[in-house]
């Protein structure tokens, strides 16, 4: 079982639509998924086509055997995990993550987590074969976020692999082409590629899907193929 | 019957059928005056042949059996004469005459069902026992390939070493005795072979022999067997040239010697080259990159020079910032423009990017003191040189200089001259990328073949050269107008070793006009003469036998304008003067020079089958004959004499024009060779029977000359050269963000330095004069460039790229010109020569030449030639044709 964590740099990076979408993409390419949301915000269910009304959630389950029927199946076979309406303990946060390694019926199945950006990543018990993707957008924010959180991945002890992954990246911009350039040459940990900005991400959750499936000939789909492609390669490490 | 009222309403016609009705009756009247109105109003014939027409049909009806139907008739007609004008009745005359000889023709050579199925068995029979000769012939040329395989593979051992190797360094020649016996057992072998007179029957025999081996040899890859071609042809090729000093020289006839010593020193000439080209081609090196340390401290500093002179700015910028971006350790690459120009401009843009700009007082001694003078400025370790136009890839020196932290001794190393632009032949020929152009045999194979034997020319371009190198020498060779290969062989006299490596790593703008290319060749031509007579590689000391070998091959190439004439002219001495040029009997004459000839036509076709086609060499040797011939004689004479000249790039042909100045002394060599056809025409009619054979030999030659020429002549046609960049084809990923911010992954298919055409997988929405974003990748960084569409197609779609700024200029050419990879399959699209094919290609494009040259004829000429063109169709639409053969099934 691979376990790969996701959470954004700060709120609104676009962590939930990646989470959706890598998971697509790993499932077409025969890996089993399992992406499992952790956010309050619950929405990564809408990605997948889960009606708004549907609030019902892993944290308003009592054990994990309830938990068990929460779980649903979208049209291209992701399995997914719903928030829920309440919010959790730091506790009940980790006793699912170790839960989920029950899950593990099928081989080599790959968890993704869709973590909120307000817990800090210390607070998950992580083990040393997790791959932990920060999401960050090219701006001057995330510019000293990063160097916020590297500061601090220096001080601690942590076994996990970490990356920084630059999300919504337009080249065009002056700003962003500069940043990006100067994070390639001097940060350690960034993920050698990116993910394109695209007004289809917006639109597709608008369509109640995932980019991959409603444009299939945008770079934004390559994008996740490097993704997976490249995490693929980091396991297999 | 007649009321006499309808008699008063129409008086006339009443009239004429109340007289009808007295001689025929009521049925016939009636068809008589409805074919007379169909004639008269229908058919628009006049009231007095309407009226005739229906009783001349009565009449023949008594003779002929009139009952096909008509559309059937006008159907066999169409069938039958073919050629008939329509609408028939407006040729009157000139459509009987047709009829007249067709008919005539249609009666003696159609040929009646039956006969043509006796034909047919008759034909049946001789094509199957051809076929069988065939198929037995087959068999015997598969086991004599095969044995001679297993004949060859046992001598080859070890697979990886070349042949080559294997033989040169077989222990054998360790030993000095052993080596110079075998080398004089060879040698007597040779001139055995070649000297010993054969009687016809005997050298029928011999040379029957010869050819039967070099074609069974034809199937078999490998450098052995292009060795044993190579001997063969040595040996074919050196006992024709034998027989031809010892046999075949009259003289009696003062004229027929003289005549035929020129041919037969031109002969000598070619022998030369041939025997000269396949020493240097035996074993090409194909020489691989070597990988340079890892640690970049290691690294050399090199200096980069572009030197210039008048130029444009365009064609400079994205030169000097393709170089800006090789792969190289910043502190250790200096770029730097070398104006002569001297242009404020340079000077700015030089500043703008952060690249050195040089100038200096006078202008002497052009591109060489030009460099010169900026040795003085730099102190980099190497100087890498490209021609302004030469854009270099960033991977140049990452491939190159290897090399010289191999070798200490290597001083030179040289990549070659691509372009991306057609050349003269190519854009006027029309062939650009079918066929392979004029410098792809030097750059694909001969500067292999020097590298073998340390012998790699400078180019001037495209190359880098060891500082120290330089210095021990003085500084680059002035002397001459062809300063770089003058340069190069100082250089390998004081010792140093040059390298050659086979991969495109710069690309430039071919000459734009057949007159600037012809220039361009001039200045070659005359350099080397110069070096020829300044700094004979033959003398001197410091070089191997074998490089002096590879420069004088050089330089006889240049030498070849007088030869060449005299082989366009050569069979009109028999022809016209009855000058026997080749005193031998017609059989000995044929029996020699055909299988001779083959032989050689097909050594070099395998030897240079993928960088040369066959016959083309003759083309755009011929071309070139008549303007090299007088530099090369004048600078043999006097060498000092005439200046550098510089090449001009980058030009526009506005209109499609015709060079009559260029292409002068072909259509005289042209109408020569024409008459003298006619000529041999006449004389075969008229004159003495005992000469055919001979006078149908020279008119064969004659005839293949005309091809040549007329493929000459095709080229001076200057073909419209519309686009002001060139584009260049290519094939590589990116990607497209819509103003509407969708994303669309696309092929980039050509680029040019300010346009891009790219494909999408679908058909997209774009629409002229949209704003897109460009998504260029050059290693993990990615570009974006603001493009507008400027047409679209299906999937695709071209994109201008307006006012970039300078940092997207540079970007854009990092993303395009100066790819890895951009050039790297220029010499895997062209599939082995086939000498017929290409024969075949040299023909049309010869045709193509006669038509272009009656086309561009001259204004006062053009009324006389349309006038002649329209004669020859008239005669031509008399001459009967055949019946248009139709599929009846049932």
């Amino acid at each position: 079982m691979q376990r790969i964590f996701l959470k954004g740099i700060k709120g609104g990076t676009g962590c939930t639509a990646i989470v959706a979408n890598l998971a697509c993409v790993l499932k077409k390419s025969g890996v089993h998924v399992i992406a499992v949301d952790l956010d309050p915000k619950s929405d990564l269910g809408l990605h997948f086509g889960l009606p708004w009304k549907n609030t019902q959630g892993w944290s308003d389950a009592e054990n994990f055997n309830d938990i068990l029927t929460c779980f649903y199946q979208d049209s291209d076979g992701i399995i997914f995990l719903p928030h829920g309406e309440k919010t959790p303990s730091n506790t009940a946060l980790n006793e699912l993550i170790d839960n989920c390694n029950k899950l593990d019926n099928v081989q080599n199945a790959w968890v993704l987590f869709d973590c909120p950006s307000h817990i800090d990543i210390s607070n998950y018990t992580l083990h040393k074969d997790d791959i932990v993707i920060e999401l960050v957008n090219c701006d001057a924010v995330c510019h000293s976020l990063i160097y916020r959180r590297l500061q601090k991945l220096k001080k601690t002890e942590n076994s996990w692999h970490h990356f920084f992954l630059v999300n919504r990246y337009n080249s065009s911009s002056e700003l962003e082409f500069d940043l990006f350039s100067l994070w390639q040459s001097t940060l350690p940990l960034m993920a050698p590629f990116f993910i394109n900005s695209d007004e289809v991400i917006k639109e597709s959750t608008a369509y109640r899907n995932v980019a991959l499936n409603c444009a299939p000939y945008s770079i934004a789909n390559d994008d996740f193929e490097t993704l997976a492609g490249w995490l693929v390669s980091k396991t297999a490490l | 019957m007649i009321s006499f009222k309808a008699l008063h309403k129409h008086p006339f016609q009443n009239t004429f059928r109340l007289v009808l009705s007295l001689l025929f009756s009521e049925k016939l009247v009636r068809l008589i005056l409805f074919k007379f109105h169909g004639y008269f109003n229908q058919h628009r014939m006049n009231a007095i042949e309407a009226l005739l027409m229906p009783f001349l049909i009565i009449v023949s009806s008594l003779f002929v059996k009139i009952s096909v139907h008509k559309r059937n008739i006008r159907e066999s007609i169409s069938v039958n004469y073919p050629h008939l004008r329509q609408p028939y009745r407006n040729h009157p005359y000139s459509n009987s005459i047709r009829f007249i000889l067709q008919s005539v023709f249609l009666t003696f050579v159609k040929k009646t069902t039956k006969k043509r199925a006796t034909k047919e068995k008759i034909s049946h029979h001789f094509y199957d026992s051809v076929n069988r000769l065939f198929r037995q012939f087959r068999w015997f040329d598969l086991k004599l390939g095969k044995l001679l395989r297993r004949i060859l593979s046992k001598s080859k051992k070890k697979p990886k070493q070349s042949a080559f190797y294997s033989i040169a360094d077989a222990r054998v020649w360790q030993n000095k005795y052993v080596k110079y016996i075998v080398i004089a057992f060879i040698l007597f072998l040779l001139t055995i072979f070649i000297t010993i007179p054969f009687s016809l029957e005997a050298q029928a025999i011999f040379i029957s022999f010869i050819l039967l081996v070099a074609y069974s040899l034809k199937r078999i890859k490998g450098q052995m067997a292009t060795i044993v071609m190579i001997t063969l042809s040595v040996t074919t090729s050196s006992r024709y040239l034998w027989w031809r000093y010892t046999e075949t020289l009259n003289w009696d006839d003062p004229l027929a010697l003289a005549l035929g010593a020129g041919l037969l020193l031109a002969e000598t000439y070619a022998w030369l080259v041939l025997i000269l080209g396949f020493f240097q081609t035996i074993n090409p090196l194909e020489r691989k990159p070597i990988p340079l340390p890892r640690n970049t401290d290691l690294w050399p500093t090199v200096d980069v020079y572009i030197p210039t002179y008048n130029e444009p700015l365009s064609v400079v910028k994205p030169t000097t910032l393709a170089a800006l971006s090789i792969d190289w350790p910043e502190d250790k690459l200096n770029v730097y423009i070398l104006d002569d120009g001297k242009r404020p401009e340079f000077a700015d843009f030089a500043k703008e990017v952060g690249v050195g700009y040089l100038t200096r007082p006078d202008n002497n001694h052009a591109k060489a003191g030009n460099m010169n003078s900026a040795m003085r400025y730099t102190h980099g370790e190497y100087i890498a040189i490209f021609d302004c136009d030469h854009v270099p890839a960033r991977s140049f020196l990452q491939t190159t200089m290897g090399q010289f932290l191999k070798d200490s001794k290597v001083c030179l190393v040289q990549t070659p001259h691509h372009f991306f632009s057609a050349d003269p032949f190519e854009r006027n020929l029309n062939n650009h990328s079918q066929i392979p152009n004029e410098n792809m045999l030097f750059y694909g194979l001969i500067q292999d073949g020097n590298d073998m034997w340390d012998a790699t020319f400078f180019c001037g371009s495209c190359a880098v050269l060891k500082r120290e190198a330089l210095d021990n020498i003085g500084g680059f060779a002035f002397e001459t107008v062809t300063e770089d290969a003058h340069t190069a062989l100082r250089m390998q006299r004081a010792g140093y070793k040059t390298a050659y490596i086979n991969i495109p790593q710069a690309a430039g703008l071919a000459t734009d006009s057949l007159s600037a290319h012809i220039g361009q060749r001039i200045r070659w031509a005359r350099g080397m003469a110069q070096i020829f007579r300044l700094d004979n590689p033959l003398m001197g000391k410091g070089l191997s036998i074998p490089q002096r070998l590879c420069y004088i091959n050089a330089m006889l190439h240049f030498l070849s304008g007088i030869p060449r004439i005299v082989f366009l002219t050569a069979p009109l001495a028999l022809i016209y003067f009855n000058a026997y040029i080749i005193y031998a009997p017609f059989l000995a004459i044929f029996i020699y020079v055909v299988p001779t000839l083959i032989q050689i036509k097909a050594t070099n076709s395998r030897i240079q089958g993928k960088y040369r086609y066959s016959f083309w060499g003759e083309v755009y040797e011929s071309v070139l004959a008549w303007y090299i011939l007088k530099p090369t004689t004048v600078a043999l004479f006097n060498p000092n004499k005439g200046k550098f000249n510089v090449t001009e790039k980058g030009g526009l042909n506005d209109e499609e024009h015709y060079d009559w100045g260029i292409s002068k002394p072909y259509l005289i060599l042209l109408a020569i060779n024409l008459l003298g056809i006619v000529f041999g025409v006449l004389r075969l009619i008229f004159g003495d029977p005992s000469q055919i054979g001979v006078l149908v030999i020279s008119m064969g030659w004659a005839l293949y000359n005309m091809i040549i020429l007329g493929a000459a002549v095709a080229v001076a046609a200057e073909a419209r050269q519309v686009r002001h960049s060139h584009r260049i084809k290519a094939n590589f990923p990116a990607g497209i963000r819509l103003a509407n911010g969708h994303t669309l992954k696309v092929r980039i298919t050509d680029y040019s330095d300010n346009g891009v055409g790219i494909e999408t997988e679908h058909a997209h929405l774009c629409r002229v004069n949209d704003k897109i974003e460009l998504l260029m990748s050059r290693g993990d960084k990615q570009f974006s460039f603001t493009t507008h569409v400027c047409n679209t197609r299906n999937k695709q779609i071209g994109l201008t790229l307006k006012d970039l700024s300078l940092e997207k200029q540079r970007a854009f050419i990092q993303c395009t010109f100066s790819r890895a990879d951009a050039w790297l399959d220029w010499q895997n699209n062209f599939r082995h020569d086939r000498p017929s094919y290409s024969f075949k290609e040299v023909q049309k494009t010869s045709l193509r030449g006669f038509s272009n040259l009656l086309f561009h004829a001259p204004r006062p000429l053009q009324p006389t030639i349309k006038l002649l063109t329209r004669l020859v169709m008239y005669i031509n639409s008399f001459i009967p044709k055949k019946p248009i053969v139709q599929n009846n099934y049932d």
